[in-house]
């Protein structure tokens, strides 16, 4: 499914006379199978684009289509189309364990399949409980039966993520999702969503503060500011034009920042991960020599 | 002079759990920034919460610029000397308004108004924040209401400075602020600070490093000698800084240019090199 | 985001009404509502609207944000002006329209209108003192005209602890709720559809975590308010002393004066309508 956004525009007090926007005429399009980054400082509209992809908030000016379902045309977008939708677009909050509610493991993860699922038999739920836990590396039988509230914070925050990918969405859009995390946390937590985009889940968003993770996980993102998507691309374009992304106070990745160091007596074609990064500089050296 | 010492201090919440600590010993100097670091739950949060004295040891004693924690009549000492700012900053404001938030420390502790007054000038100044003075804390952004809880640590007059995973709920901005703010702080108060993170790049411009993993204190030492110790680093589920990070796939290429912790650093090493060539 | 829906948020601003004295302001509110419920006629609301229009105008409060705060209780106001305009009844009364019990003379109209008035005032009057008076004003402004129940070892400190830590959280609370809801409607749950049972136990997605989560923070808090060396009422100071000034007795004097108006139009004055 491709997210096709045009002129899409929203305010929180549509009504007010000096309104303010919370995004501003936005176009862009994320392809299926894109791994894709959202960066903004807080209050740059981020939010409010991702909870426009499936249909959280209501399309207020401009349009968008999320693979085949319209969320622009109102009349057709009746209750039982936004619900298909929310199943295919997955959504994983910020600190996703502070929604967890039920009395077990299994229960909390089985709600959305619940949900989405009305007539499902047990067997159904329980093996799509099942293999949404063991693909985000939790082991099934030893904590299905455990209050979420007992488990520690790493596995509540992948309890969580296994209830949203257990309805197999098409599309992951994921707020902040290292956040609070201990560096080997984030690690695993990268190497779990890179592992996800190979199966159901074609197409990863996700938002990010972090320049270096950008740069070494992603393959395109969107810089929000003020309401306004300012640039998009992949890394290799974001990051070339350095100085626009500090023109808004965003920090550059260390590859980047050190590129635009070495100028302008070495210049490096750079994607900015930091192997191909270290690649280029090799390269360099050895010519030089 | 010595500001803080732990010695051999342990401590577990309940009967059935292991320690959460287990027999720590360390000592901070006064005007010393230090960093402890270590996985989710390795003990380093129980340990703040144990110097300032919110709970205390089940063996070993901490003292505070000479006050025993153990000592019920120096914990209010050890509280003024001692402040802790915590990971969420809405969790820690008592009062709606920035200034009366601030105010709340000092009434507690029974100054004069004159003498609230002076220390909420002084707070807000130190913190940046006077220009929210008479705000709602609920309207600022996550730094500023982080800036404005440091505000009403700090108008207790504290010698040390804890902040405990203050800056992980922050966007870069955010982060930025408050690490101004300590830098600061050090700077102008001569103020002992301990933070506790994630952020590698945090630790960075420490003095010293105390490592943590399963509540023991793996090692003691300098960022330099904390990064160089690669099986330090996977035990206790560490990770380089970016730019240490960079070096050693440079390494890897047959490239050395030691082990920068910096980006400037980095920085300088690489236009050598090209200098050279 | 939406933090202006909150009902009668403090609004900053250093006019008139927000340098009374809280205790006043809170003895002033209690008597413009016994005014507003001992008014007789129409031309005593005059006199109450005018009160409250005076107030509104030193208080330097965009008016909009004083009528907004209808907005908490309009369906309350709706309901209560309907059920009056329906049921209400005097004897000998011929009624402009009538349908098994439900009937509207001309009495249910002037009481119906008369109690909308009532609400509508009441609810703008209070929103004024909360619109000027910061939490911690107010809760110390209770807290002082509730002294005398110290003597009987009420707990009035902390009781005005915990009023103004709860206004402090409300913001931070409705926020929550808002992303919980979201998160919880990602995952397929409709809060919507289905029967009143089902429907109760759809909100127990939200609930639960919510409740969690103020737990969460309680803790939180109360390790933060520990550590800022809070030990209850005993050698604490206060920053902000309250103390009367002449504001406070030009407002006292209004307020008399419009009390005075009311009785003066309810014993003399004819009955519009």
């Amino acid at each position: 499914m491709e997210v096709v956004c045009q002129n899409l525009s929203y305010s929180y007090s549509p009504s007010s006379k000096n309104k303010k926007y919370a995004l501003s005429d936005v176009t862009l399009t994320i392809k299926e199978g894109d791994f894709f980054g959202v960066i903004g400082h807080t209050g740059s509209g981020k939010s409010t684009f991702i909870q426009h992809l499936n249909g959280l908030i209501p399309v207020q000016n401009g349009k968008l289509t999320v693979g085949e379902y319209d969320l622009t045309d109102k009349s057709r977008s009746g209750k039982a189309k936004l619900k298909e939708l929310r199943r295919k677009v997955g959504m994983v909050f910020q600190y996703p364990e502070y929604q967890l509610f039920a009395e077990t493991v299994f229960e909390d993860v089985a709600f959305g399949v619940r949900n989405f699922y009305k007539q499902a038999s047990a067997e159904f739920i329980a093996q799509k409980v099942k293999s949404a836990m063991q693909l985000v590396g939790l082991d099934f039988d030893e904590l299905k039966d455990k209050s979420p509230f007992s488990i520690s914070g790493g596995q509540k925050r992948r309890v969580a993520l296994a209830g949203v990918i257990a309805v197999e969405p098409e599309i992951l859009v994921l707020d902040e999702p290292c956040a609070g995390l201990d560096p080997q946390g984030k690690t695993s937590l990268w190497q779990l969503l890179h592992k996800l985009h190979g199966t159901f889940c074609k197409t990863v968003i996700v938002v990010s503060h972090d320049m270096n993770d950008v740069a070494e996980q992603c393959d395109k993102a969107v810089v929000f500011s003020d309401g306004k998507a300012v640039a998009c691309g992949s890394p290799r374009e974001l990051f070339s034009g350095l100085e626009d992304l500090e023109k808004l106070g965003l920090e550059s990745p260390v590859t980047g920042y050190l590129t635009e160091k070495l100028k302008p007596s070495v210049t490096l074609d750079t994607d900015f991960t930091i192997d191909d990064f270290c690649d280029k500089l090799v390269e360099k050296l050895k010519e030089k020599s | 002079m010595q500001a803080v010492k732990v010695d051999k201090v342990s401590y577990k919440y309940s009967e059935k759990e292991k320690l959460a600590v287990d027999g720590v010993s360390l000592e901070i100097e006064a005007g010393e920034f230090v960093a402890v670091v270590g996985r989710n739950a390795s003990g380093k949060s129980t340990l703040a919460r144990m110097i300032n004295g919110l709970i205390a040891p089940l063996s070993g004693e901490i003292t505070v610029f000479g006050n025993n924690t153990l000592d019920e009549k120096s914990l209010f000492e050890i509280r003024k000397t001692c402040g802790i700012v915590f990971q969420n900053p809405d969790n820690q404001m008592v009062a709606s308004i920035v200034e009366d938030d601030v105010a709340f420390g000092p009434e507690n502790i029974g100054v004069s108004r004159e003498e609230i007054g002076k220390r909420i000038d002084f707070a807000l100044q130190a913190t940046g924040t006077e220009p929210f003075r008479t705000e709602m804390a609920s309207k600022l952004s996550g730094g500023q209401k982080q800036r404005v809880a440091i505000a009403g640590v700090l108008a207790l007059k504290p010698k040390i400075l804890i902040l405990d995973e203050s800056t992980s709920m922050l966007d870069p901005i955010g982060r930025a602020e408050v690490m101004a703010v300590v830098e600061n702080l050090r700077k102008t108060e001569n103020m002992t600070v301990m933070v506790i993170t994630h952020y590698m790049d945090e630790v960075v411009g420490c003095d010293k490093v105390f490592v943590m993993a399963d509540g023991k204190l793996l090692k003691t030492g300098t960022p330099e000698q904390i990064f160089n110790d690669k099986e330090l680093l996977d035990e206790a589920g560490l990770e380089l800084p970016v730019p240490a990070k960079i070096a050693e796939g440079l390494k890897r290429r047959g490239v050395d240019v030691g082990l920068p912790l910096t980006k400037e650093q980095l920085k300088e090493r690489l236009w050598k090199l090209f200098a050279k060539t | 985001m939406r933090n202006d829906v909150a009902f009668g948020q403090y609004y900053p601003a250093n006019s008139f009404v927000h340098k009374l004295d809280p205790r006043v302001k809170i003895l002033l509110l209690i008597a413009y509502i016994v005014l507003i419920f001992v008014i007789r006629n129409f031309l005593g609301f005059a006199v109450a609207i005018a009160l409250l229009a005076l107030a509104v105008a030193f208080s330097g409060v965009p008016v909009m944000k004083v009528v907004k705060s209808i907005r908490a209780i309009l369906f309350i106001i709706i309901i209560t002006f309907i059920i009056n305009l329906l049921l209400h009844r005097e004897e000998g009364e011929t009624p402009f329209f009538e349908w098994w019990i439900f009937a509207v003379t001309p009495s249910s109209i002037r009481f119906s209108l008369f109690m909308a008035l009532r609400l509508i005032s009441l609810v703008m009057g209070s929103s004024v003192l909360t619109l000027t008076t910061t939490p911690v004003r107010l809760t110390d402004g209770i807290e002082s005209l509730l002294y005398p129940l110290k003597l009987i070892k009420f707990p009035v400190h902390e009781l005005a602890l915990v009023m103004s830590i709860a206004l402090r959280f409300i913001p931070t609370l409705m926020e929550e709720t808002e992303r919980i809801i979201s998160a919880q409607k990602a995952r397929g749950a409709d809060f919507e559809s289905g029967n009143l049972f089902s429907r109760i136990k759809s909100l127990v997605p939200i609930l639960i975590p919510l409740i969690v989560s103020a737990f969460r923070r309680a803790d939180e808090l109360g390790e933060a308010m520990e550590s800022r060396c809070y030990t209850g009422s005993k050698n604490r100071t206060k920053y902000k002393k309250l103390t009367l000034g002449y504001r406070d007795a030009i407002a006292t004097l209004v307020v008399a004066a419009a009390f005075v108006g009311v009785i003066m139009l309810n014993i003399y004055g004819v009955n519009v309508i």
